[in-house]
């Protein structure tokens, strides 16, 4: 759906006729396709899932559920699961005010709702961002075992990193609110999401390299590993690849040429930095001769073991 | 090893992710934060002597229960071999729900060979509940039986029957596969995937 004059900030129509404040208050009421009860009913639910420990009583359970039944109503857009998660967050990140919080996470949502929760946003962004980049960041490794010997579509497995901005995919606020801080800044949000996504792939390109089928790879994928580096590290790696494609976009235009399928030098710095024993003995394996000689050692263990 | 992909589909709040932990970890929380997208797991079974003390593994797609009126779900199900379509006994309305996902993989997956099994999940809260509140057994069972679906009620919490549906998909899937998998003995072919091939088709999910 393709924004228009009287659509809103996300693109979606909205019904001129109606009074939208009055309609919504109906339990039945459909505004712009969505149905307010199915989203407060999962609303609902979903609230009294997050079972956090920092979450006291009844009351503040209900206050993030008026924060998200609000925001839902008034920007007419219907409640996806993940985005309590996302309001959690920011409500125990501005002391519980529910003003603050409504406001931060109106603001968060302004782009995340349109890169993420939209529902053909994740696959644009992996058609405009993640995918040129993976390729040309990691021609030899992640694309080639991602994309070429698995053939696994991206939309599978990041969805959840997306929506959620790492929140799974990490162990704790101290490693995913350097991330988030560093994207409330930065211009072009869907692009840093997608090079933090990256490096976070290089640094278990060791473990994505022994899986020997598409499972083991998609495993890895959907329960990433404990992060292996500061997370300082990860931002600031993301940030240099960040800027790196602001001064290569004609090259990623190239993305066939012999010149882009070489290694590019900040994966190796990654490699070097987050796997270095592991990068000393392995740098200049090819991933298919690397992943046989790790069946090969499987199959000996297990030989040995029978 | 031989391989089949299963997934789960069903309402928000059913216990579709209790159940896969109880199967794949023997666990249960009574808290279990939402899944987001999907979640992957895997877990190998044992058949019985009956069925060649055949070794099987899972691949598990679990899904996100509110994806039932999104595009996502069918990259999920896609491919699939079998499918448990998971309900609350204890909320009648999530029965028509399971049904609508019944329909719609009949209709977009159209495959006779895949497994439905209709689950009936959070057995253990029936005895403290209201009969008229509940969802009547022999309704999901008539359901089950006119569309040819397996069917069991079970408590991921207790693990009760748990198991058991896990055993009964896999038992359908050797007897389906059976030729295959006699082949498969032969010397030299010890490792085989009886998925279908893989697809990267991303028209049929976001769009």
């Amino acid at each position: 759906m393709n924004s228009s004059s009287n659509g809103n900030r996300f693109g979606i129509q909205k019904l001129e006729a109606h009074d939208v404040g009055n309609v919504d208050e109906h339990p039945l009421a459909i505004v712009n396709g969505v149905s307010m009860m199915d989203s407060q009913e999962m609303i609902e639910l979903d609230v009294a899932r997050l079972h956090s420990g920092q979450l006291n009583g009844p009351q503040e359970e209900n206050a993030l559920r008026q924060i998200l039944v609000n925001w839902v109503k008034r920007n007419g857009v219907g409640y996806k699961q993940g985005m309590h998660e996302i309001c959690l967050v920011l409500y125990l990140e501005n002391d519980k005010d529910v003003d603050e919080c409504y406001k931060r996470f109106d603001n968060v949502m302004k782009w995340l709702y349109p890169l993420f929760y939209r529902d053909s946003g994740v696959n644009e962004w992996i058609k405009n961002d993640f995918s040129p980049m993976l390729r040309k960041m990691s021609p030899r490794r992640l694309y080639e075992i991602i994309v070429v010997k698995f053939q696994i579509s991206h939309a599978v497995w990041c969805i959840r990193w997306c929506r959620l901005l790492f929140i799974r995919e990490l162990s704790g606020p101290d490693q995913y609110l350097p991330i988030w801080y560093e994207l409330f800044d930065i211009e072009n949000k869907g692009k840093f999401i997608a090079c933090v996504t990256i490096v976070m792939l290089m640094c278990i390109v060791p473990q994505l390299t022994e899986a020997q089928d598409e499972s083991e790879c998609l495993y890895l994928l959907l329960n990433y590993p404990k992060l292996c580096v500061p997370i300082e590290k990860v931002v600031g790696w993301a940030k240099i690849m960040y800027d790196y494609r602001a001064v290569n976009t004609i090259d990623s235009q190239h993305a066939d040429s012999d010149a882009d399928a070489n290694a590019s030098p900040l994966e190796e710095e990654i490699l070097q930095g987050s796997n270095g024993e592991w990068y000393k003995k392995y740098k200049d394996y090819d991933v298919n001769r690397l992943r046989m000689e790790m069946r090969l050692k499987r199959r000996a263990k297990w030989r040995l073991s029978k | 090893m031989l391989q089949f992909k299963l997934v789960l589909l069903g309402d928000s709040s059913v216990g579709k992710s209790s159940i896969v932990h109880r199967f794949v970890k023997d666990s249960f929380d009574e808290y279990r934060e939402s899944t987001i997208g999907a979640a992957f797991l895997s877990q190998t079974i044992k058949l019985s002597e009956e069925y060649d003390e055949q070794v099987l593994k899972f691949e598990i797609w679990d899904t996100a229960g509110q994806e039932r009126y999104k595009s996502l779900a069918p990259m999920y199900y896609r491919n699939a071999n079998a499918a448990l379509v998971v309900y609350d006994v204890t909320e009648p309305d999530s029965l028509p729900k399971a049904k609508l996902w019944v329909d719609e993989l009949k209709e977009k997956v159209n495959d006779d060979k895949l497994i439905i099994c209709l689950v009936g999940n959070k057995l253990d809260l029936v005895s403290e509940r209201e009969s008229t509140s509940l969802v009547d057994e022999a309704d999901a069972r008539e359901f089950a039986q006119e569309n040819n679906l397996l069917f069991h009620q079970v408590s991921a919490k207790t693990g009760e029957n748990v198991i058991k549906v896990f055993q009964d998909i896999g038992e359908r899937l050797y007897l389906q596969n059976k030729d295959k998998i006699q082949e498969s003995k032969k010397p030299n072919n010890n490792n085989i995937s009886l998925q279908r091939p893989s697809t990267n088709d991303s028209q049929s999910c976001c769009s």
